[in-house]
């Protein structure tokens, strides 16, 4: 097992991690006036190398761990490492979900119209999310944070809140997309994203965002570190370990570490003032109970993972920082009213686009926040009218409002890099 | 599995309808190509007996309305802006799916493309009007590098962003403007610009060869017409850009046609015969304008008549919407006359019009102005000196001619017609002076603050034909 998993990390860590070593190595040396080394890996990195790579492993683990039978058939195992719908940005499979799906190919109906509509349903969803949403907010996000040195305030937090909203839509897009295709042709890939904004809190948050990645980590990673079970100190440490391993995970780049150590640190914090909490709020006879406390805290997490993502969204650790600085040093309220909100890439009209689109998006996350119940089987348990306006208004909002053709520079899915 | 399928079958139907009426309301109603070629195929068939083929110089100095009015020849003048001869090429074959003419006159002016592509604001405007066929396929390859067909190609990627520009226009049929209802491709430019000289090319011999892609489509086209039995005359009209360059390429064409044992007819060596005044006649470097298209098309109409057989279509009921064409085209001709009359003496006869919606209003003392007074009597406005508004009708009100009329203060009249809405309404600034104001749709129509505004609306055009002042102490002069 050690060598399969040395294989594999080497492979990733060549690729991915070389010259990030190297020029982290070579920083190191420079404070200590040491020549630094010259070389560079020039490699293509392969795209979602890091997602296949995990499939791999986790597969590895369960085989060693006797969870799941090792696969003799090659071609078998071949297709569940480079099953297409999911190759290159997740969600990242268990072999024990994918492969025993895969021995029984021969057993498939070809032709399941509620299998096929609700396959249709989730791409059609993926599509309105990353081509209607994504890529309309990322003509605001860009440039704000491209040209940061020029933006105040105002401007970087309505361009954290859009690269929240663009993240989400555009990695969840891929994974309904992803989802949706191999549920077509009859496969039931994992859940990936469960209206990760209504968490109330950041582990709540972990358990709705990525899921596949943060269950992946959980399994392969904080258990056998000792999770929770050998005392606060170590859970920390764990928690500190896993996130800051899954920073990386995202990115060689030291601001995907810091994005990862902020959420392991607000855990770790969470963790820690948990007793105090308890005890402000019974003095101050806080009702817990209620909508507006669930709000509050919905909107409090909202804020912390925002705020994360501008580690995530800049180009390095400083560019971070300054756009940090200048929310608090330079105040631009006034853009909200004087209109110049609108020149930051988005017109009026193109932000009433985006506003609607996402009161629809949450709509949706809500009702599978409330109900449970994915677009898909919501809409097929409608009646028939609702579930084809729904599906039509979707498909005409892509068609007109969608960001294609040569007036637009189609934007990749970001998790392609990863 | 029957009762799913009807079931998907059913949503994808009602999909492809929806996204048909989607794409009718986005697509690109451009009137140089697209909607050229959008009433084209609303024509009968074969009713085209002169298919005039070419550039914006083909559908700028072609006038429609004078081949009918002058030699009853039921044309249409088939091109898009800066049409290049492969283009060209491709209207051809497309027109001929329809129609089949008695006669192609071809306006070669574009023999001077000496560049593979076009601009895309011109490859969309030329070809996205164009029914989808095998020929629309060749023609969009032959107009794109290969490498951006999928710019082109499905069209909707062009045009679905169009929901920030929508307009009227593209929720009526033919565009909410009757100017489209009969029309016939061809476009009246009504802008003068005076050029004092311009180059003389009548005795130039000498030859340029054309470029290759030109000279491929210009030989394919005339080819085509041949091939098909119809008789074609490449034509090149007068302009005032005319250069040697320019000239020699003509040449070539001219030796090319003659190859084919097709007339050539270059018009830029009898723009004296035909009357063309160059300081009045001319829109811009390339195009004729009102009066000047008038004056080539009466010429070109006469040659071509004498010598081939074109029928006289007028009487014939199968024809009247080219007459209506016509007429609409003389209509807008008058009014844009009337708009450049600047003697006050000189309109009040054009304003009796009964065609004519007339809004006059009169603001402060003009008491002692006479070629006011004589204005308004002409107008059958008497009260001297009188502040108000009138409104004039002289087709539904013959004897009186007034709508409506109203000189006391804070009073408004609304007229309604399917076209547009009307405001008349009398009230006091804040400085306590009287206004008057004459809106249409919401736009007001007042050129001075004392004085008489005149506002002038076309029934038949449905638009404001003119809107102009007469100011105290100004004599009879007319300020727009």
């Amino acid at each position: 097992m050690i060598l399969c998993l040395l294989i594999n990390l080497g492979i990733l860590g060549v690729f991915k991690y070389g010259n990030f070593l190297i020029a982290s190595m070579n920083h190191a040396l420079r404070l200590l006036h040491i020549q630094a080394m010259p070389y560079q890996f020039h490699l293509l990195l392969p795209v979602g190398i890091s997602f296949y790579t995990f499939q791999a492993l986790g597969y590895i683990i369960d085989v060693y761990r006797n969870e799941t039978p090792a696969e003799k058939n090659f071609i078998g195992y071949a297709l569940f490492v480079s099953f297409f719908p999911q190759l290159v940005a997740g969600p990242i499979e268990r072999s024990g979900n994918l492969l025993n799906q895969m021995k029984n190919i021969e057993h498939l109906k070809l032709w399941d119209a509620k299998r096929i509509t609700s396959g249709a349903i989730l791409m059609t969803w993926g599509f309105f999310m990353k081509m209607v949403i994504a890529d309309r907010a990322a003509l605001l996000v860009d440039p704000v944070f491209d040209g940061y040195q020029m933006y105040g305030g105002t401007e970087f937090i309505v361009a954290a809140v859009f690269f929240a909203i663009q993240i989400y839509c555009d990695f969840g897009s891929y994974s309904m997309i992803a989802i949706g295709s191999a549920r077509i042709m009859g496969f039931k890939l994992m859940e990936n994203f469960n209206a990760p904004y209504f968490a109330v809190s950041i582990r709540d948050f972990w358990s709705r965002w990525h899921i596949s990645l943060s269950t992946w980590f959980r399994d392969y990673l904080y258990i056998p570190l000792g999770g929770n079970r050998r005392g606060c100190l170590r859970k920390a440490l764990n928690i500190m370990s896993v996130f800051l391993v899954s920073g990386l995970w995202h990115g060689a780049s030291w601001n995907y570490v810091v994005w990862g150590g902020i959420h392991g640190l607000y855990q770790v914090l969470a963790d820690f003032l948990e007793p105090y909490r308890k005890k402000v709020l019974q003095k101050a006879k806080v009702n817990t109970a209620c909508f507006s406390w669930r709000l509050l805290r919905i909107v409090s997490t909202f804020v912390l993972v925002a705020f994360a993502w501008i580690f995530f969204r800049a180009d390095n650790i400083r560019v971070a920082l300054h756009i940090i600085q200048r929310i608090f040093t330079r105040p631009t309220p006034w853009i909200l009213f004087n209109g110049e909100l609108f020149t930051l890439g988005l017109d009026r009209i193109e932000m009433n686009i985006l506003v609607v689109s996402v009161l629809i998006l949450g709509l949706v996350d809500y009702v599978r926040y409330k109900k449970k119940l994915t677009i898909d089987a919501f809409l097929m348990e409608q009646n028939l009218w609702f579930e084809w306006t729904a599906l039509i208004g979707m498909i005409l909002m892509i068609y007109i409002f969608g960001k294609y053709g040569p007036a637009f520079n189609a934007q990749q899915f970001i998790y392609f890099q990863f | 599995m029957k009762k799913s399928m009807i079931r998907i079958v059913c949503f994808l139907l009602i999909l492809f309808i929806i996204l048909q009426c989607v794409n009718h309301i986005f697509r690109f109603k451009y009137s140089d190509g697209i909607y050229t070629m959008t009433k084209f195929y609303e024509l009968e068939d074969n009713t085209v007996d002169v298919l005039i083929l070419g550039s914006s110089r083909a559908f700028e100095n072609f006038n429609t309305g004078t081949l009918w009015d002058e030699y009853g020849m039921a044309s249409y003048t088939y091109g898009s802006s800066l049409q290049p001869m492969w283009s060209t090429y491709y209207y051809l074959r497309e027109a001929l799916k329809t129609q089949e003419p008695e006669l192609i006159v071809l306006e070669a002016g574009r023999l001077v493309t000496n560049y593979e592509y076009e601009g895309d604001e011109k490859i969309i405007s030329g070809l996205y009007g164009m029914r989808w066929s095998l020929d629309k396929l060749k023609a969009i390859a032959v107009s794109v590098p290969t490498d951006r067909l999928g710019e082109f190609i499905p069209t909707n990627v062009r045009y679905h962003t169009r929901y920030t520009e929508l307009s009227k226009a593209d929720f009526y049929r033919d565009q909410g403007n009757p100017f489209y209802r009969d029309w016939k491709g061809f476009l009246c430019n009504m802008e003068t610009m005076p050029f004092d000289s311009v180059w003389e090319s009548s005795c130039f011999e000498e030859r340029m060869p054309l470029y290759e892609k030109t000279e491929k489509y210009y030989r394919k086209t005339i080819e085509l017409a041949q091939l098909r039995n119809i008789p074609i005359v490449v034509v090149i009209s007068p302009y005032a850009s005319i250069s040697e360059e320019h000239e020699a390429l003509f040449n070539t064409g001219a030796d090319i046609a003659a190859e084919y044992g097709v007339e050539f007819i270059e018009c830029n060596r009898l723009a004296d015969e035909m009357g063309i005044d160059y300081t009045s006649d001319v829109a811009d470097p390339s195009h004729l304008n009102y009066r000047g298209n008038r004056k080539f098309s009466r010429y070109i109409g006469g040659l071509l008549k004498s010598r081939y057989s074109i029928s006289d279509r007028r009487g014939d009921p199968r024809y009247d919407s080219w007459q209506r064409s016509a007429d609409f085209t003389a209509r807008m001709i008058r009014d844009q006359e009337l708009s450049e009359i600047g003697d006050s003496r000189l309109i009040t006869e054009k304003l009796l019009d009964d065609d004519y919606l007339l809004f006059i209003s009169v603001n402060g003392d003009c008491t002692a102005d006479k070629p006011i007074e004589e204005f308004l009597a002409a107008l059958g406005v008497h009260e001297e000196a009188a502040e108000g508004i009138w409104c004039r009708d002289n087709e539904a009100y013959p004897q009186t001619g007034f709508l409506w009329q109203s000189g006391a203060i804070y009073t408004s009249h609304y007229i309604s017609i399917p076209s547009h809405d009307f405001r008349c309404e009398r009230y006091q600034d804040e400085d306590g002076n009287d206004v008057s104001m004459v809106t249409v749709d919401r736009k007001e129509y007042r050129n001075t603050g004392t004085g008489v505004n005149v506002m002038v609306y076309d029934k038949v055009t449905e638009s404001v034909a003119d809107s102009f002042a007469l100011r105290p102490g100004n004599e009879y002069g007319i300020s727009r």
